[in-house]
Protein backbone atom coordinates (compact mmCIF):
# COMPACT_ATOMS: atom_id res chain seq x y z
CA UNK A 1 0.00 0.00 0.00
CA UNK A 2 1.54 3.88 -0.78
CA UNK A 3 0.38 6.09 1.35
CA UNK A 4 1.22 9.85 0.87
CA UNK A 5 -0.71 13.34 0.98
CA UNK A 6 -2.56 14.33 -2.14
CA UNK A 7 -0.43 17.38 -3.73
CA UNK A 8 -3.18 18.84 -5.99
CA UNK A 9 -2.49 20.08 -9.35
CA UNK A 10 -5.11 21.06 -12.83
CA UNK A 11 -5.84 19.25 -15.70
CA UNK A 12 -3.48 19.48 -18.53
CA UNK A 13 -0.17 19.33 -16.35
CA UNK A 14 2.81 19.92 -19.15
CA UNK A 15 5.11 17.66 -17.27
CA UNK A 16 7.47 18.98 -19.62
CA UNK A 17 7.75 22.67 -17.90
CA UNK A 18 7.29 21.71 -14.84
CA UNK A 19 9.63 18.50 -14.55
CA UNK A 20 12.27 18.55 -16.82
CA UNK A 21 14.74 21.04 -18.51
CA UNK A 22 13.31 21.22 -22.30
CA UNK A 23 12.29 24.57 -22.05
CA UNK A 24 14.86 26.15 -19.68
CA UNK A 25 18.91 25.32 -19.63
CA UNK A 26 19.68 27.44 -16.99
CA UNK A 27 20.73 24.16 -15.43
CA UNK A 28 20.58 20.69 -16.87
CA UNK A 29 22.11 18.59 -13.94
CA UNK A 30 19.15 16.15 -12.06
CA UNK A 31 19.44 18.34 -8.46
CA UNK A 32 19.03 21.78 -10.64
CA UNK A 33 15.79 20.27 -12.41
CA UNK A 34 14.31 19.39 -8.92
CA UNK A 35 15.10 22.98 -7.30
CA UNK A 36 13.42 24.27 -10.30
CA UNK A 37 10.61 21.78 -10.09
CA UNK A 38 9.90 22.52 -5.93
CA UNK A 39 10.17 26.50 -6.63
CA UNK A 40 6.91 25.99 -9.73
CA UNK A 41 5.33 23.70 -7.37
CA UNK A 42 5.45 24.91 -3.52
CA UNK A 43 5.52 23.06 -0.58
CA UNK A 44 5.96 19.54 -2.82
CA UNK A 45 7.40 16.96 -0.14
CA UNK A 46 8.76 13.72 -0.46
CA UNK A 47 5.84 10.69 -0.21
CA UNK A 48 3.10 13.68 -2.17
CA UNK A 49 0.89 11.85 -4.57
CA UNK A 50 0.38 14.24 -7.32
CA UNK A 51 -3.25 14.74 -7.95
CA UNK A 52 -4.45 16.03 -11.74
CA UNK A 53 -7.39 16.23 -13.84
CA UNK A 54 -8.07 15.25 -17.53
CA UNK A 55 -5.09 14.94 -19.86
CA UNK A 56 -2.04 14.88 -16.92
CA UNK A 57 1.35 14.73 -18.96
CA UNK A 58 -0.38 16.66 -21.59
CA UNK A 59 2.16 16.53 -25.12
CA UNK A 60 5.13 15.02 -25.49
CA UNK A 61 6.12 13.98 -21.65
CA UNK A 62 9.63 13.32 -21.42
CA UNK A 63 11.03 10.71 -19.34
CA UNK A 64 13.17 12.74 -17.48
CA UNK A 65 9.92 14.48 -15.62
CA UNK A 66 8.99 11.24 -14.14
CA UNK A 67 12.95 10.53 -13.40
CA UNK A 68 12.63 14.12 -11.51
CA UNK A 69 9.73 13.13 -9.51
CA UNK A 70 11.00 9.52 -8.83
CA UNK A 71 14.16 11.53 -7.07
CA UNK A 72 11.51 13.84 -5.14
CA UNK A 73 9.96 11.08 -3.54
CA UNK A 74 6.65 11.04 -5.48
CA UNK A 75 5.30 7.90 -5.42
CA UNK A 76 2.20 7.85 -7.58
CA UNK A 77 0.02 10.44 -9.93
CA UNK A 78 -3.12 9.73 -10.03
CA UNK A 79 -5.56 11.59 -12.54
CA UNK A 80 -8.90 11.55 -14.68
CA UNK A 81 -6.65 10.57 -17.72
CA UNK A 82 -2.82 10.40 -18.88
CA UNK A 83 -0.97 11.42 -22.57
CA UNK A 84 0.04 8.27 -23.82
CA UNK A 85 4.07 9.33 -23.10
CA UNK A 86 3.38 10.06 -19.64
CA UNK A 87 1.89 6.97 -18.79
CA UNK A 88 3.87 4.75 -20.82
CA UNK A 89 7.25 6.23 -18.59
CA UNK A 90 5.62 6.08 -15.43
CA UNK A 91 5.11 2.29 -16.03
CA UNK A 92 8.63 2.19 -17.97
CA UNK A 93 10.19 3.64 -14.29
CA UNK A 94 7.74 1.80 -11.78
CA UNK A 95 6.18 4.70 -10.71
CA UNK A 96 2.17 3.92 -10.22
CA UNK A 97 -0.09 6.18 -12.82
CA UNK A 98 -3.81 5.54 -11.61
CA UNK A 99 -6.52 6.65 -13.58
CA UNK A 100 -9.84 7.60 -11.08
CA UNK A 101 -12.10 10.09 -10.41
CA UNK A 102 -10.16 12.81 -8.56
CA UNK A 103 -12.48 15.47 -8.53
CA UNK A 104 -13.28 14.77 -4.42
CA UNK A 105 -9.36 14.93 -3.61
CA UNK A 106 -8.55 18.32 -2.44
CA UNK A 107 -4.90 19.53 -1.90
CA UNK A 108 -3.31 18.03 1.54
CA UNK A 109 -5.77 14.82 1.91
CA UNK A 110 -4.17 11.76 2.98
CA UNK A 111 -3.97 8.67 0.88
CA UNK A 112 -3.91 5.46 0.95
CA UNK A 113 -3.66 3.20 -2.43
CA UNK A 114 -3.57 -0.08 -3.11
CA UNK A 115 -3.07 -0.40 -6.62
CA UNK A 116 -3.32 -4.12 -7.29
CA UNK A 117 -6.81 -3.73 -5.55
CA UNK A 118 -8.13 -0.71 -7.61
CA UNK A 119 -8.07 1.00 -4.37
CA UNK A 120 -7.87 4.51 -3.28
CA UNK A 121 -8.89 5.60 0.07
CA UNK A 122 -9.66 8.95 1.77
CA UNK A 123 -9.54 7.84 5.12
CA UNK A 124 -10.17 11.24 6.90
CA UNK A 125 -13.57 11.24 5.16
CA UNK A 126 -14.69 7.36 4.86
CA UNK A 127 -14.39 7.63 0.91
CA UNK A 128 -13.00 5.00 -1.63
CA UNK A 129 -12.10 6.15 -4.64
CA UNK A 130 -12.11 2.92 -7.86
CA UNK A 131 -9.35 2.49 -9.87
CA UNK A 132 -8.84 -0.17 -12.67
CA UNK A 133 -5.92 -2.39 -11.68
CA UNK A 134 -2.96 -2.34 -14.58
CA UNK A 135 -3.21 -5.43 -16.80
CA UNK A 136 -0.64 -8.42 -15.22
CA UNK A 137 2.14 -7.88 -17.60
CA UNK A 138 2.44 -3.71 -16.70
CA UNK A 139 1.85 -4.34 -13.43
CA UNK A 140 5.05 -7.04 -13.71
CA UNK A 141 7.02 -4.45 -15.11
CA UNK A 142 5.57 -1.53 -12.26
CA UNK A 143 6.79 -4.34 -9.37
CA UNK A 144 10.49 -4.65 -10.79
CA UNK A 145 10.82 -1.05 -10.79
CA UNK A 146 10.26 -0.71 -14.53
CA UNK A 147 11.13 -1.33 -17.44
CA UNK A 148 14.87 -1.56 -17.31
CA UNK A 149 15.28 -3.41 -14.34
CA UNK A 150 12.62 -5.88 -15.48
CA UNK A 151 14.53 -6.72 -18.43
CA UNK A 152 17.56 -7.10 -16.29
CA UNK A 153 15.54 -9.93 -14.16
CA UNK A 154 14.60 -11.07 -17.59
CA UNK A 155 16.42 -10.61 -20.58
CA UNK A 156 14.25 -12.92 -22.77
CA UNK A 157 11.31 -10.82 -20.96
CA UNK A 158 9.94 -14.08 -20.04
CA UNK B 1 -11.28 -7.92 -40.67
CA UNK B 2 -8.63 -5.79 -38.92
CA UNK B 3 -7.71 -2.07 -38.30
CA UNK B 4 -4.53 -1.01 -39.90
CA UNK B 5 -2.87 -0.81 -36.65
CA UNK B 6 -3.60 -4.27 -35.74
CA UNK B 7 -2.52 -5.80 -39.15
CA UNK B 8 0.98 -3.82 -39.02
CA UNK B 9 1.18 -4.98 -34.99
CA UNK B 10 0.04 -8.22 -35.65
CA UNK B 11 2.52 -8.85 -38.70
CA UNK B 12 5.31 -7.09 -36.32
CA UNK B 13 4.93 -9.35 -33.34
CA UNK B 14 4.03 -12.73 -34.79
CA UNK B 15 0.37 -12.95 -32.74
CA UNK B 16 -3.12 -12.26 -34.22
CA UNK B 17 -3.89 -9.41 -32.03
CA UNK B 18 -6.61 -7.08 -31.59
CA UNK B 19 -7.59 -3.58 -29.91
CA UNK B 20 -6.65 -3.59 -26.00
CA UNK B 21 -4.24 -6.77 -26.14
CA UNK B 22 -0.56 -6.39 -24.88
CA UNK B 23 1.93 -7.76 -27.09
CA UNK B 24 6.00 -6.98 -27.69
CA UNK B 25 6.70 -6.06 -31.34
CA UNK B 26 10.23 -6.12 -32.92
CA UNK B 27 9.90 -2.90 -35.20
CA UNK B 28 11.94 -2.20 -38.53
CA UNK B 29 13.93 0.61 -37.37
CA UNK B 30 14.21 3.00 -34.59
CA UNK B 31 15.14 6.69 -34.05
CA UNK B 32 16.19 8.99 -31.61
CA UNK B 33 17.20 12.54 -31.28
CA UNK B 34 19.41 14.80 -29.25
CA UNK B 35 16.90 15.82 -26.92
CA UNK B 36 16.35 12.65 -25.37
CA UNK B 37 20.17 10.82 -26.60
CA UNK B 38 21.18 12.57 -23.26
CA UNK B 39 19.34 10.89 -21.14
CA UNK B 40 19.09 7.22 -23.25
CA UNK B 41 23.46 7.05 -23.46
CA UNK B 42 23.31 7.07 -19.73
CA UNK B 43 20.18 4.40 -19.49
CA UNK B 44 22.62 2.13 -21.86
CA UNK B 45 25.81 2.59 -20.13
CA UNK B 46 23.38 1.57 -16.91
CA UNK B 47 21.46 -1.50 -18.54
CA UNK B 48 25.04 -2.22 -19.99
CA UNK B 49 23.93 -4.92 -22.14
CA UNK B 50 25.04 -4.98 -25.56
CA UNK B 51 23.12 -4.41 -28.51
CA UNK B 52 21.31 -7.20 -30.28
CA UNK B 53 19.02 -5.16 -32.54
CA UNK B 54 18.91 -5.95 -36.12
CA UNK B 55 17.02 -3.11 -37.71
CA UNK B 56 18.50 0.58 -38.45
CA UNK B 57 18.98 2.79 -35.59
CA UNK B 58 19.56 6.25 -36.71
CA UNK B 59 20.22 9.13 -34.36
CA UNK B 60 19.44 12.96 -35.42
CA UNK B 61 20.79 15.48 -34.38
CA UNK B 62 18.06 18.57 -34.65
CA UNK B 63 16.55 19.75 -31.30
CA UNK B 64 19.82 21.34 -30.48
CA UNK B 65 20.89 22.49 -33.77
CA UNK B 66 22.76 24.08 -33.79
CA UNK B 67 23.94 23.93 -30.68
CA UNK B 68 23.52 26.91 -28.40
CA UNK B 69 26.02 26.22 -25.77
CA UNK B 70 29.17 24.76 -25.10
CA UNK B 71 27.69 21.82 -22.93
CA UNK B 72 25.26 20.80 -25.81
CA UNK B 73 27.98 20.77 -28.25
CA UNK B 74 29.60 18.46 -26.23
CA UNK B 75 26.00 16.18 -26.35
CA UNK B 76 26.50 16.05 -29.75
CA UNK B 77 30.10 15.05 -30.02
CA UNK B 78 29.08 12.40 -27.08
CA UNK B 79 26.16 11.53 -29.40
CA UNK B 80 28.61 10.98 -32.29
CA UNK B 81 31.08 8.74 -30.75
CA UNK B 82 28.09 6.75 -29.22
CA UNK B 83 26.52 5.85 -32.62
CA UNK B 84 30.06 4.67 -33.47
CA UNK B 85 29.79 2.43 -30.74
CA UNK B 86 26.50 0.71 -31.53
CA UNK B 87 26.28 1.39 -35.25
CA UNK B 88 23.60 3.99 -34.99
CA UNK B 89 23.35 6.35 -38.89
CA UNK B 90 24.01 9.66 -37.56
CA UNK B 91 21.98 12.78 -39.13
CA UNK B 92 24.13 15.91 -38.29
CA UNK B 93 23.06 19.44 -36.94
CA UNK B 94 21.76 21.06 -40.13
CA UNK B 95 20.84 17.95 -42.41
CA UNK B 96 17.06 18.39 -41.00
CA UNK B 97 14.41 17.50 -38.43
CA UNK B 98 14.24 13.71 -37.59
CA UNK B 99 10.66 12.83 -39.00
CA UNK B 100 11.99 14.53 -42.78
CA UNK B 101 14.70 12.47 -43.31
CA UNK B 102 13.14 9.53 -41.31
CA UNK B 103 10.88 9.52 -44.25
CA UNK B 104 12.81 11.29 -47.14
CA UNK B 105 15.82 9.12 -46.50
CA UNK B 106 14.23 5.62 -46.96
CA UNK B 107 14.19 4.43 -43.28
CA UNK B 108 10.24 4.45 -42.74
CA UNK B 109 8.29 2.70 -45.65
CA UNK B 110 4.86 1.34 -46.28
CA UNK B 111 4.28 -1.84 -43.94
CA UNK B 112 6.92 -0.94 -41.68
CA UNK B 113 6.61 -0.51 -37.53
CA UNK B 114 9.18 2.88 -36.75
CA UNK B 115 9.55 4.01 -33.34
CA UNK B 116 11.34 6.85 -32.25
CA UNK B 117 11.49 9.28 -29.29
CA UNK B 118 9.21 11.91 -30.09
CA UNK B 119 5.36 12.41 -30.09
CA UNK B 120 5.47 13.15 -34.21
CA UNK B 121 6.23 9.73 -34.75
CA UNK B 122 2.99 9.43 -36.27
CA UNK B 123 4.01 11.41 -39.09
CA UNK B 124 5.40 7.92 -40.73
CA UNK B 125 1.52 6.93 -40.56
CA UNK B 126 1.41 8.79 -43.97
CA UNK B 127 3.58 6.12 -45.69
CA UNK B 128 1.21 3.08 -44.47
CA UNK B 129 3.84 2.49 -41.49
CA UNK B 130 2.94 2.43 -38.15
CA UNK B 131 5.15 5.18 -36.74
CA UNK B 132 4.96 5.90 -33.01
CA UNK B 133 6.63 7.62 -29.99
CA UNK B 134 8.33 5.79 -27.37
CA UNK B 135 11.10 7.11 -24.91
CA UNK B 136 14.42 6.57 -23.82
CA UNK B 137 14.21 3.53 -21.56
CA UNK B 138 12.12 1.29 -24.38
CA UNK B 139 15.24 2.09 -26.94
CA UNK B 140 17.56 1.45 -24.89
CA UNK B 141 15.39 -1.91 -24.16
CA UNK B 142 15.11 -2.45 -27.98
CA UNK B 143 18.90 -2.00 -28.67
CA UNK B 144 19.28 -5.26 -25.98
CA UNK B 145 16.16 -7.08 -26.76
CA UNK B 146 14.90 -6.51 -29.69
CA UNK B 147 11.47 -5.73 -28.77
CA UNK B 148 8.99 -3.34 -27.46
CA UNK B 149 5.73 -3.46 -25.60
CA UNK B 150 2.86 -2.10 -27.16
CA UNK B 151 -0.89 -2.08 -26.09
CA UNK B 152 -3.17 -2.44 -29.35
CA UNK B 153 -4.68 0.98 -29.94
CA UNK B 154 -8.59 1.21 -30.39
CA UNK B 155 -8.76 3.53 -33.95
CA UNK B 156 -11.29 6.15 -35.17
CA UNK B 157 -11.30 6.34 -38.32
CA UNK B 158 -11.89 9.68 -40.47
CA UNK B 159 -13.58 10.04 -43.49
CA UNK B 160 -12.63 13.54 -45.50
CA UNK B 161 -14.79 14.13 -48.47
CA UNK B 162 -15.17 17.33 -50.90
CA UNK B 163 -11.44 19.10 -51.75
CA UNK B 164 -10.34 21.85 -49.56
CA UNK B 165 -10.62 25.64 -50.57
CA UNK B 166 -7.87 27.68 -51.80
CA UNK B 167 -6.02 29.00 -48.64
CA UNK B 168 -7.49 25.98 -46.41
CA UNK B 169 -5.02 22.99 -45.78
CA UNK B 170 -4.57 20.12 -43.75
CA UNK B 171 -3.47 21.98 -41.34
CA UNK B 172 -6.77 23.35 -40.90
CA UNK B 173 -8.51 19.91 -40.43
CA UNK B 174 -6.23 18.83 -37.83
CA UNK B 175 -7.35 22.14 -35.90
CA UNK B 176 -10.99 21.02 -36.95
CA UNK B 177 -10.60 17.86 -35.18
CA UNK B 178 -9.55 19.19 -32.40
CA UNK B 179 -11.99 21.53 -32.26
CA UNK B 180 -14.40 18.99 -32.49
CA UNK B 181 -13.01 16.02 -30.19
CA UNK B 182 -10.06 18.17 -28.07
CA UNK B 183 -6.52 17.97 -27.08
CA UNK B 184 -7.47 14.25 -25.62
CA UNK B 185 -10.19 13.00 -28.00
CA UNK B 186 -7.55 10.46 -29.05
CA UNK B 187 -5.91 9.53 -26.10
CA UNK B 188 -4.10 5.66 -26.34
CA UNK B 189 -6.01 5.62 -30.43
CA UNK B 190 -5.29 5.18 -33.57
CA UNK B 191 -6.59 7.30 -35.96
CA UNK B 192 -6.86 5.59 -39.61
CA UNK B 193 -7.85 8.32 -42.58
CA UNK B 194 -9.95 7.33 -46.05
CA UNK B 195 -12.73 9.09 -48.46
CA UNK B 196 -12.62 10.51 -51.89
CA UNK B 197 -11.08 13.97 -49.92
CA UNK B 198 -7.90 12.17 -48.52
CA UNK B 199 -7.29 10.37 -51.89
CA UNK B 200 -6.82 14.04 -53.63
CA UNK B 201 -4.40 14.94 -51.14
CA UNK B 202 -0.53 15.47 -52.34
CA UNK B 203 2.03 13.37 -50.10
CA UNK B 204 3.06 16.68 -47.96
CA UNK B 205 -0.34 17.35 -47.25
CA UNK B 206 -1.11 13.84 -45.93
CA UNK B 207 1.89 14.50 -43.75
CA UNK B 208 1.13 17.15 -42.11
CA UNK B 209 -2.01 15.18 -41.62
CA UNK B 210 -0.17 12.47 -39.64
CA UNK B 211 1.78 14.25 -37.61
CA UNK B 212 -0.23 17.37 -35.84
CA UNK B 213 -2.61 13.95 -34.85
CA UNK B 214 -0.04 13.38 -32.33
CA UNK B 215 -1.69 16.51 -30.76
CA UNK B 216 -4.94 14.93 -30.32
CA UNK B 217 -3.24 11.90 -28.07
CA UNK B 218 -2.77 10.16 -30.22
CA UNK B 219 -0.40 6.57 -30.92
CA UNK B 220 -0.26 6.63 -34.49
CA UNK B 221 -2.45 8.45 -37.87
CA UNK B 222 -2.39 5.57 -40.33
CA UNK B 223 -3.10 6.10 -44.01
CA UNK B 224 -3.98 3.92 -47.01
CA UNK B 225 -1.20 3.12 -49.50
CA UNK B 226 -2.24 4.70 -53.15
CA UNK B 227 -0.46 5.45 -56.31
CA UNK B 228 0.42 8.78 -55.15
CA UNK B 229 2.28 7.28 -52.20
CA UNK B 230 4.05 4.98 -54.47
CA UNK B 231 5.33 7.56 -56.56
CA UNK B 232 6.53 9.55 -53.67
CA UNK B 233 8.71 6.97 -52.55
CA UNK B 234 9.84 5.76 -55.85
CA UNK B 235 11.35 9.39 -56.57
CA UNK B 236 13.51 8.87 -53.53
CA UNK B 237 14.43 5.28 -55.30
CA UNK B 238 12.38 3.62 -52.03
CA UNK B 239 10.98 0.51 -53.59
CA UNK B 240 11.32 -2.57 -51.64
CA UNK B 241 8.00 -2.64 -49.05
CA UNK B 242 4.99 -4.27 -48.87
CA UNK B 243 2.09 -2.60 -48.28
CA UNK B 244 -1.26 -2.82 -45.68
CA UNK B 245 -4.59 -2.53 -47.10
CA UNK B 246 -7.69 -1.57 -45.01
CA UNK B 247 -9.78 -4.60 -44.45
CA UNK B 248 -13.66 -4.00 -45.03
CA UNK B 249 -15.25 -4.51 -41.88
CA UNK B 250 -13.03 -3.60 -39.58
CA UNK B 251 -14.34 -2.38 -36.02
CA UNK B 252 -13.48 1.23 -34.66
CA UNK B 253 -14.88 3.09 -32.08
CA UNK B 254 -15.69 6.20 -33.99
CA UNK B 255 -16.13 7.23 -37.35
CA UNK B 256 -15.50 11.25 -37.46
CA UNK B 257 -16.73 12.71 -41.32
CA UNK B 258 -15.59 16.12 -42.63
CA UNK B 259 -16.72 17.74 -46.04
CA UNK B 260 -13.23 19.62 -46.61
CA UNK B 261 -15.31 22.14 -48.59
CA UNK B 262 -17.01 23.68 -45.50
CA UNK B 263 -13.79 24.37 -44.15
CA UNK B 264 -12.19 27.52 -43.56
CA UNK B 265 -8.90 28.55 -42.01
CA UNK B 266 -8.69 27.72 -38.54
CA UNK B 267 -6.31 28.89 -35.84
CA UNK B 268 -5.60 27.94 -32.24
CA UNK B 269 -5.18 30.71 -30.15
CA UNK B 270 -3.14 31.31 -26.97
CA UNK B 271 -2.06 28.52 -24.85
CA UNK B 272 -4.66 25.67 -25.44
CA UNK B 273 -3.86 23.70 -29.54
CA UNK B 274 -7.44 23.15 -28.76
CA UNK B 275 -9.02 26.77 -28.57
CA UNK B 276 -9.51 26.41 -32.15
CA UNK B 277 -11.35 29.56 -33.75
CA UNK B 278 -11.88 30.69 -37.41
CA UNK B 279 -8.63 33.15 -38.06
CA UNK B 280 -11.06 36.29 -39.39
CA UNK B 281 -12.91 35.70 -35.71
CA UNK B 282 -9.28 36.53 -34.78
CA UNK B 283 -7.95 39.52 -37.75
CA UNK B 284 -7.40 41.88 -35.36
CA UNK B 285 -4.68 40.31 -33.38
CA UNK B 286 -1.03 41.72 -34.55
CA UNK B 287 1.26 39.48 -34.93
CA UNK B 288 5.19 40.43 -33.83
CA UNK B 289 6.57 37.41 -34.84
CA UNK B 290 5.46 34.23 -37.74
CA UNK B 291 7.05 31.34 -38.30
CA UNK B 292 6.89 28.81 -40.70
CA UNK B 293 8.62 25.66 -40.22
CA UNK B 294 8.72 22.51 -38.36
CA UNK B 295 8.19 18.98 -38.48
CA UNK B 296 4.30 19.33 -39.22
CA UNK B 297 4.65 22.48 -41.73
CA UNK B 298 8.24 22.59 -43.25
CA UNK B 299 7.81 21.03 -46.45
CA UNK B 300 7.96 22.03 -50.13
CA UNK B 301 4.00 22.71 -50.08
CA UNK B 302 4.25 24.57 -47.19
CA UNK B 303 6.53 27.05 -48.31
CA UNK B 304 5.17 27.13 -51.88
CA UNK B 305 1.64 27.89 -50.01
CA UNK B 306 3.80 30.77 -47.95
CA UNK B 307 4.80 32.70 -51.28
CA UNK B 308 1.69 31.82 -52.50
CA UNK B 309 -0.57 33.58 -49.56
CA UNK B 310 2.52 36.78 -49.83
CA UNK B 311 1.31 37.37 -53.31
CA UNK B 312 4.42 39.60 -53.63
CA UNK B 313 3.84 41.37 -50.83
CA UNK B 314 6.48 42.70 -48.08
CA UNK B 315 6.36 41.18 -44.46
CA UNK B 316 4.88 44.11 -42.53
CA UNK B 317 6.66 46.66 -40.73
CA UNK B 318 7.42 45.65 -37.37
CA UNK B 319 7.01 42.05 -37.95
CA UNK B 320 9.68 39.38 -38.57
CA UNK B 321 8.93 36.14 -40.81
CA UNK B 322 10.93 33.45 -40.04
CA UNK B 323 11.10 30.13 -42.47
CA UNK B 324 12.75 26.95 -40.87
CA UNK B 325 12.80 24.40 -44.24
CA UNK B 326 12.38 21.38 -43.09
CA UNK B 327 15.30 19.63 -44.32
CA UNK B 328 18.21 20.12 -47.17
CA UNK B 329 16.03 18.47 -48.94
CA UNK B 330 13.30 20.76 -48.71
CA UNK B 331 15.30 23.61 -48.77
CA UNK B 332 17.39 22.48 -52.23
CA UNK B 333 14.21 21.76 -53.83
CA UNK B 334 12.73 25.43 -52.58
CA UNK B 335 16.18 26.76 -53.88
CA UNK B 336 15.31 25.59 -56.95
CA UNK B 337 12.02 26.69 -57.42
CA UNK B 338 12.38 30.11 -56.75
CA UNK B 339 10.94 29.63 -53.21
CA UNK B 340 13.43 31.38 -51.21
CA UNK B 341 14.24 34.35 -53.65
CA UNK B 342 10.54 35.16 -52.99
CA UNK B 343 11.03 34.67 -49.07
CA UNK B 344 14.40 36.67 -49.01
CA UNK B 345 12.66 39.22 -51.19
CA UNK B 346 9.17 39.41 -49.31
CA UNK B 347 11.87 39.95 -45.93
CA UNK B 348 11.87 36.51 -44.40
CA UNK B 349 14.75 35.32 -42.67
CA UNK B 350 15.96 32.14 -43.54
CA UNK B 351 17.03 29.64 -40.27
CA UNK B 352 18.90 26.39 -41.46
CA UNK B 353 16.90 22.83 -41.20
CA UNK B 354 16.11 21.63 -37.50
CA UNK B 355 13.60 21.94 -35.10
CA UNK B 356 14.30 25.72 -35.02
CA UNK B 357 11.55 27.97 -33.61
CA UNK B 358 9.26 25.21 -33.25
CA UNK B 359 10.31 24.46 -29.91
CA UNK B 360 12.89 27.10 -29.16
CA UNK B 361 15.18 24.53 -27.88
CA UNK B 362 18.68 26.10 -29.84
CA UNK B 363 17.53 29.33 -28.39
CA UNK B 364 17.25 30.49 -31.92
CA UNK B 365 14.37 33.22 -31.56
CA UNK B 366 13.38 33.64 -28.08
CA UNK B 367 10.15 35.82 -28.33
CA UNK B 368 10.19 38.63 -25.57
CA UNK B 369 7.39 39.23 -23.16
CA UNK B 370 3.91 40.63 -24.33
CA UNK B 371 4.94 39.31 -27.50
CA UNK B 372 2.61 37.28 -30.17
CA UNK B 373 4.22 34.47 -32.66
CA UNK B 374 1.85 32.73 -35.26
CA UNK B 375 3.55 29.64 -35.84
CA UNK B 376 3.10 26.88 -38.42
CA UNK B 377 4.18 24.37 -35.60
CA UNK B 378 2.13 21.96 -33.80
CA UNK B 379 2.32 23.01 -30.11
CA UNK B 380 1.22 26.74 -28.54
CA UNK B 381 1.36 25.47 -24.55
CA UNK B 382 2.61 28.68 -22.14
CA UNK B 383 6.54 28.96 -22.52
CA UNK B 384 6.54 26.58 -25.92
CA UNK B 385 8.99 29.47 -27.20
CA UNK B 386 11.17 29.97 -23.90
CA UNK B 387 9.16 32.45 -22.58
CA UNK B 388 5.77 31.87 -20.82
CA UNK B 389 4.94 35.62 -21.08
CA UNK B 390 4.66 35.11 -25.02
CA UNK B 391 1.58 34.09 -26.73
CA UNK B 392 1.83 31.18 -29.57
CA UNK B 393 -1.29 30.74 -32.00
CA UNK B 394 -0.53 27.80 -34.48
CA UNK B 395 -2.25 28.35 -38.02
CA UNK B 396 -1.26 26.88 -41.92
CA UNK B 397 1.89 28.22 -43.36
CA UNK B 398 -0.89 30.28 -45.89
CA UNK B 399 -2.54 31.78 -42.59
CA UNK B 400 1.11 32.38 -41.09
CA UNK B 401 2.52 34.55 -44.59
CA UNK B 402 -0.92 35.95 -45.27
CA UNK B 403 -0.54 37.08 -41.21
CA UNK B 404 3.43 38.50 -41.91
CA UNK B 405 2.22 40.44 -44.90
CA UNK B 406 -0.83 42.27 -42.87
CA UNK B 407 1.08 42.31 -39.76
CA UNK B 408 -1.78 41.09 -37.77
CA UNK B 409 -3.50 37.62 -38.16
CA UNK B 410 -5.30 37.03 -41.80
CA UNK B 411 -6.01 33.83 -43.60
CA UNK B 412 -4.28 33.17 -47.47
CA UNK B 413 -7.71 32.64 -48.50
CA UNK B 414 -9.16 34.12 -51.81
CA UNK B 415 -12.00 36.92 -50.72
Amino acid sequence: MISGRARRLGDFVNTDLLFTNKYDDRGQSLDEIATRAVEQLPGLQSGDVLVGGTNFGAVSSREMAITVMCRLGIRAVLAKSFSRLFYRNAINNGLYALVCDTSPIDDGDALEIEPEAGRIALPARGTVLDTTPLPPFLSQLVDAGGLLPFVRLHPGWM
Amino acid sequence: MKTLAEKLLSQHSGEDVRAGDILLVTPDAVMAHDGRLGQLMSLYAELGAPRTFEGEVVFVLDHYAPPPTAQLAGLHRDIREFAARVGARVYDVGEGICHNLMTERGHVAPGRVVVGTDSHCTTYGALNAFGVGVESSDVVALLATKKVWFRVPETIRVELTGALPQGVTTKDVTLWLLARIGEDGAAYCAFEFCGSGWRALEMDARFTLSNHCAELGAKAALQPFDERTRTWLGARGIVDYRPVAVDDGAVYVETLRCDLSTLQPQVAIEHHIDRVVPVMERAHTRVDVAFIGSCTNGRLQDLRDAVSALGGKRVAAGTRLLVNPGSKEVYLAALREGLITALIEAGATVLPPGCGSCVAMNRQYVPADGEVVVSSANRNFQGRLGNKNAEVYVASPATVAASAAAGHLATGAAT
